[in-house]
């Protein structure tokens, strides 16, 4: 590994020397600058996930989020495409809406009275007559807007660059696993919000979640006492070393943790006997035909995958993840559980019940990975040993169809791929 | 005679506080009923587990392998393990439907561990107690963070 020290004096302002195809270096974690220079080149930039369209069904309704700390407001205005409008006032920065979700024709900032229509327009400056029109045009006052929004099979999402690849560029391969996430609804839509929120935070950086929801590499050491506990092995299978399970760099920073070799054929004879199970299987076979119903049900029938799509979405089991990166040592998290709209009640039910065994901030699974982000946080204080290695199967890829570079389950194809992309968006 | 004894309900639910600060969690589990809920919602007004996602939402098994996870060595986010002092105030009881006995409470937690800020956890909790053998079995219990769009860091200790 080159010095340190010298590689920075030749990158001044950039930070792709940070990361090799090989390995991370420690301040990608801890270095303040990096995380400034992330919320600019990344957050800044490239499409961010804001909200799901079923949150948004009808005119008034908006749910609020972050595009890397920038706080937004995601509106349905009436129009084809949702608006994301920057919550903060035009006149002293207040944000206007305080809400995580709601109805609204109008955010009026509670500072100085600016009352703002959903659609981001000021409607007039409070006592007006305070105001020259020399000096003041109310149409130069509207609420900050990002200037592209696009959605894919609901998912919606912002890119505060004027200019850029297109939203179905960006994802690429991801959109196949975003298809099989959906499709294993009834109807093909699912619905967000309503099922409610887990939350969670940590002490460590925002790319320490990123990394390890597409990490098969930790779950049999982290999550051994849920693995382990009852389950006759099988669920001990999925992530050992010789397990059958796939790891793949989807491309663009995207990646996948795949146990469909491991659990596919179980999910598809288990699921049609789950109660509810066989109509739904056979709303499957009319909407989509047998070969695909099978393929969803293979995939989605229980812990078919973790996608990651750069930077900060995931889909893993029947969530919706969304990591907020906070300050360069300060994250909190976003777990929307999704109904498949048009499902059996048990169905689910039973999903949620699946998704609270593990996930969230009194899980099964989920706090044992936020106590190794907390340690690897306090473990990144060492400033002698520089480099985190990411060498696990370098030397064994299959290249898939699409371009993807496919290994082991236990593979770190994932980390690679999210840290090419990073360097990318960070050298640019 | 009040078939609730309100001095004998307030022993029970801090004799079942005093379990959980001393981790007798084998013990504790003990007093759940076999048919029973240990649920922590995730909203506060009308939580359907049907339809809304809780942070617990543990019938009689999966408290039972719940206490098992935490007495394993092996749940990291409780290496070393919690150490908690609760208080359990401002008690109200009265008769349930089937001879059971609601109890509501304010229940806050204050929690340690090495390395991490003290964290205080408040909520309004609800029991639904039966007696079996002259002994009270906990029904439910059910735990309503009252700040639940917090972002909590580690809530796997027991409430």
């Amino acid at each position: 590994m080159v010095g340190h020290d010298e590689l920075h004096a030749a990158h001044a302002h950039r930070f792709d020397h940070l990361v090799t195809d090989r390995a991370v270096h420690r301040e990608v974690y801890v270095d303040p600058a990096v995380f400034d220079a992330e919320l600019k080149r990344i957050f800044g930039r490239v499409w961010v996930y804001v909200a799901h369209e079923s949150q948004l069904r009808q005119p008034g309704d908006f749910v609020t989020s972050w595009i890397g700390r920038q706080p937004v407001i995601v509106t349905h205005g009436g129009q084809q495409q949702p608006r994301v409008l920057m919550n903060r006032c035009t006149h002293r920065a207040a944000t206007v809406c305080q809400e995580r979700s709601g109805h609204a024709t109008h955010f009026r900032c509670a500072y100085h009275g600016w009352n703002f229509r959903n659609d981001g327009t000021l409607v007039s400056p409070t006592f007006g007559s305070g105001y020259d029109l020399e000096d003041f045009r109310v149409e130069d006052f509207s609420l900050g807007q990002a200037p592209r929004v696009d959605s894919y099979r609901g998912f919606v999402f912002a890119s505060l660059a004027q200019s850029g690849p297109t939203l179905a560029e960006h994802l690429g391969n991801a959109r196949t696993y975003i298809d099989l996430f959906c499709d294993l609804s009834p109807t093909g839509e699912i619905e967000v919000g309503e099922a409610g929120t887990n939350r969670y935070g940590y002490p460590g950086n925002w790319k320490l979640q990123a990394e390890n929801g597409v990490d098969g590499y930790h779950p049999n050491f982290v999550h051994q006492a849920f693995l382990d506990n009852g389950r006759g092995g099988l669920a001990m299978q999925l992530f050992h070393g010789e397990s059958v399970g796939r790891a793949a760099d989807l491309g663009r920073g995207h990646a996948l943790l795949d146990s469909r070799p491991t659990l596919g054929e179980i999910h598809e004879r288990s699921f049609r006997s789950t109660p509810g199970g066989q109509a739904h299987y056979e709303q499957l076979v009319d909407r989509l035909g047998a070969e695909r119903a099978a393929e969803v049900i293979r995939t989605n029938g229980g812990q078919g995958f973790n996608l990651l799509v750069f930077p900060n979405l995931q889909l893993i089991q029947i969530q919706i993840r969304v990591i907020h990166p906070r300050r360069v040592d300060l994250t909190e998290v976003d777990l929307y559980p999704t109904l498949l709209a048009g499902a059996a009640e048990q169905t689910n039910a039973a999903r949620l019940r699946s998704h609270e065994g593990f996930y969230g901030p009194a899980g099964g699974g989920a706090p044992g990975d936020l106590e190794m982000f907390r340690r690897v946080q306090e473990g990144l204080a060492v400033e002698s040993v520089e480099w985190l290695p990411l060498l696990r199967g370098l030397r064994r890829t299959e290249l898939g169809p699409n371009g993807e570079l496919i290994g082991h389950v236990t593979d770190e194809h994932p980390q690679r791929a999210f840290y090419r992309r990073w360097a990318e968006e960070m050298a640019a | 005679m009040n078939p609730v004894d309100r001095s004998a309900i307030e022993s029970f639910v801090y004799y079942e506080a005093a379990l959980l600060d001393a981790g007798a969690l084998k013990d504790w589990l003990e007093l759940f009923a076999q048919d029973c809920l240990y649920w922590i919602p995730s909203r506060a007004h009308a939580p359907d587990p049907v339809r809304h996602v809780s942070i617990v939402y543990d019938d009689k098994p999966k408290l039972s392998a719940r206490v098992a996870r935490l007495l394993s060595g092996k749940e990291y986010a409780q290496e070393p393990p919690s150490v908690t002092c609760r208080q359990v105030t401002n008690v109200v009881t009265r008769a349930g439907a089937d001879g059971e006995i609601e109890v509501n409470a304010v229940l806050v937690v204050y929690e340690t561990r090495p390395n991490t800020a003290i964290q205080a956890v408040p909520a309004h909790a609800r029991w639904r107690l039966t007696v079996q053998d002259g002994s009270f079995r906990i029904c439910e219990k059910r735990v309503v963070l009252t700040d639940l769009d917090r972002y909590y860091e580690n809530l796997t200790f027991l409430l």
